[in-house]
């Protein structure tokens, strides 16, 4: 905690301890930043990026960057807020290579962009996947156009009649039962 | 006269995966050989892709535990343990110690089978055809039984709770285990006669691949590959959880990187986990196996990550709670997915005979890389 006063070059917003982690919060253009000053300070020499995390509060999307120092044995969160509109950070590929596929699934999943990455494209979904699936606004039930309409049946489409229950509008499988 | 016109060579492009014997799960690289030197690996993921983390965040905390086995399935103990870990420190539960000591037990069993699992496999990609493999799933067949006594399933038990575990041990069921680390000792020194200084398994292996330290912690790689560059490093002993800090045991290392060390390692740690499974069934204490916590659980609002040391390396949980029933986000940090993402510079400059060598010692179980 004592080395991280005095740092220059970016400004901490909000520091706590939470369960063993420092947890820091900067703003996010200062992230690549702060990333920097967090692995080349020799008071601190966190030289392991070991987990990026995103998480969608609905009002603001997180980047959570979990460091370790192997050296030193401190860990650090490093948490930056983006939002839906609002939602490009600078990349941390040129200081860890680990964070090439981290950072492309994050991509993927939240639509939260990374400058400066070489390669970022979809990873594990297809292509052409629409929508970014961990939003908390993406819809659980399959799209829209995939249901019927009240005056068609499965049949229409050379499916079996028992899937006509399934696949009408109103049933909704949220995995709940109501 | 042609000998002396330059010829022309191009660049052939070779497609290995998903469906292929050699490639652990389902797998697609794309390798851009020129001769028979690889110069540039196009590694493709998500064939298995279920979106387990959404799903995770539309059920209840022992749902995610079950789910849970899905995502790495050589591996199910770890997983659970350590979404429970997670959701416990968030509701600062305490474990009865009995419960500790059995989660240990199993997840040591579970990392021998799991490195024996490679044993075979490796075994198999550098062409003994199915002699180890065979002899691994034999061995593998051994613990599936003692696994399913106490929990009831083999690959995905769903038998490690919130606060404790589902069943107790008998003292049965405890001498099962002694015997089955007799068994293990005796057949791992065949092992050993049979593969280890092999002279065909040396020259395929034997300073095939260099990690360093370096570029190990630069890619994040952790476990067994960080362990074979040299760099002591377990979670067990550095960052300890559960009861480990009571148990005895080394972290074999070794100095070279390349793949023979990388397989070193993990046998050296099928010795350990025995060790370290003699002693939890020394010292199991009695007591109560699970504290007393309501059927569906809300840990209170807040977010925390847990990570233990899995078979491949560091397994992490990033949990984030709400205070619902419901986790509101669980992000598992897959030590599959991590390392796997370093081939694209490992393979690079590789002959295209070592690419199977250089691959399996990953050990990838692409049910946790594309989750």
């Amino acid at each position: 905690m004592e080395a991280l006063k005095g740092l220059k070059g970016f400004k901490i917003l909000e520091q706590k301890m939470n369960h063993g982690f420092i947890e820091l919060l900067v703003d996010k253009n200062e992230v690549f930043k702060t990333l920097e000053t967090l692995k080349k300070t020799q008071s601190l020499r966190c030289n392991n990026l070991h987990c990026i995390s995103g998480v969608d509060y609905v009002d603001y999307m997180e980047v959570v960057y979990h460091l370790y120092s192997y050296k030193l044995g401190h860990k650090i969160a490093l948490k930056v807020r983006v939002t839906k509109e609002d939602n490009e950070l600078d990349s941390a590929y040129p200081l860890w290579k680990t964070a090439d596929w981290q950072e492309r699934e994050i991509f993927e999943m939240y639509g939260i962009k990374f400058n400066g990455h070489p390669n970022l494209t979809n990873l594990l979904l297809t292509d052409d996947f629409p929508g970014y699936p961990l939003r908390k606004d993406f819809p659980l039930t399959n799209n829209e156009e995939w249901l019927l309409q009240d005056n068609q049946t499965a049949k229409d489409y050379g499916l079996p009649d028992d899937l006509s229950l399934l696949l009408k509008k109103n049933v909704k499988n949220n995995g709940e039962k109501k | 006269m042609a000998a002396t016109k330059k010829l022309q060579t191009k660049t052939v492009s070779v497609n290995f995966g998903p469906q292929h014997p050699s490639m652990h799960g389902v797998l697609f690289v794309r390798a851009e050989l020129d001769g028979e030197l690889i110069v540039q690996v196009e590694p493709h993921i998500g064939y298995l892709h279920r979106s387990m983390e959404k799903i995770f965040e539309n059920r209840y905390y022992n749902q995610c535990i079950a789910i849970s086995d899905r995502a790495d399935y050589l591996g199910g103990y770890f997983n659970e343990t350590v979404i429970a870990l997670a959701a416990e420190r968030l509701m600062e539960v305490k474990v009865p110690e009995r419960a500790e000591f059995l989660r240990v037990i199993l997840m040591e069993l579970t990392r021998i089978a799991n490195h024996i699992f490679f044993w075979g496999n490796f075994g198999q990609d550098l062409g003994s055809f199915w002699t180890t493999a065979l002899w691994a799933w034999r061995e593998r067949e051994m613990y599936y039984d003692i696994v399913e006594e106490i929990s009831g399933y083999r690959q995905h038990p769903n038998w490690i709770r919130i606060g404790g575990v589902y069943k107790d041990a008998t003292d049965g069921w405890l001498q099962k285990v002694l015997d089955f680390c007799d068994e293990m000792e005796k057949r791992l020194k065949i092992y050993e006669n049979l593969v280890t200084y092999n002279e065909i398994f040396l020259a395929r292996t034997k300073n095939v691949g260099n990690i360093t330290k370096k570029w190990a912690i630069d890619w994040g790689i952790t476990g067994p590959l960080l362990r074979c560059a040299g760099f002591k490093w377990d979670l067990r002993k550095d960052d300890t959880y559960s009861v480990y800090d009571q148990f005895e045991f080394d972290i074999p290392t070794t100095h070279n990187g390349d793949c023979w060390d990388a397989y070193r390692v993990r046998m050296d740690e099928i010795t350990e986990s025995i060790k370290i499974v003699r002693q939890a069934v020394s010292k199991i204490p009695d007591g109560p196996i699970r504290t007393k916590l309501p059927m569906l659980v809300s840990p209170p609002r807040g977010d925390t990550y847990a990570r233990i040391e899995g078979p491949r390396g560091e397994l992490g949980c990033y949990l984030v709670s709400d205070g619902s029933k419901k986790p509101y986000r669980l992000k598992l940090r897959a030590p599959a997915f991590v390392n796997l993402a370093s081939i694209t510079e490992f393979l690079k400059d590789q002959l295209i005979g070592d690419f199977i060598a250089l691959l399996a010692i990953y050990d990838p179980v692409m049910g946790e890389v594309d989750r």
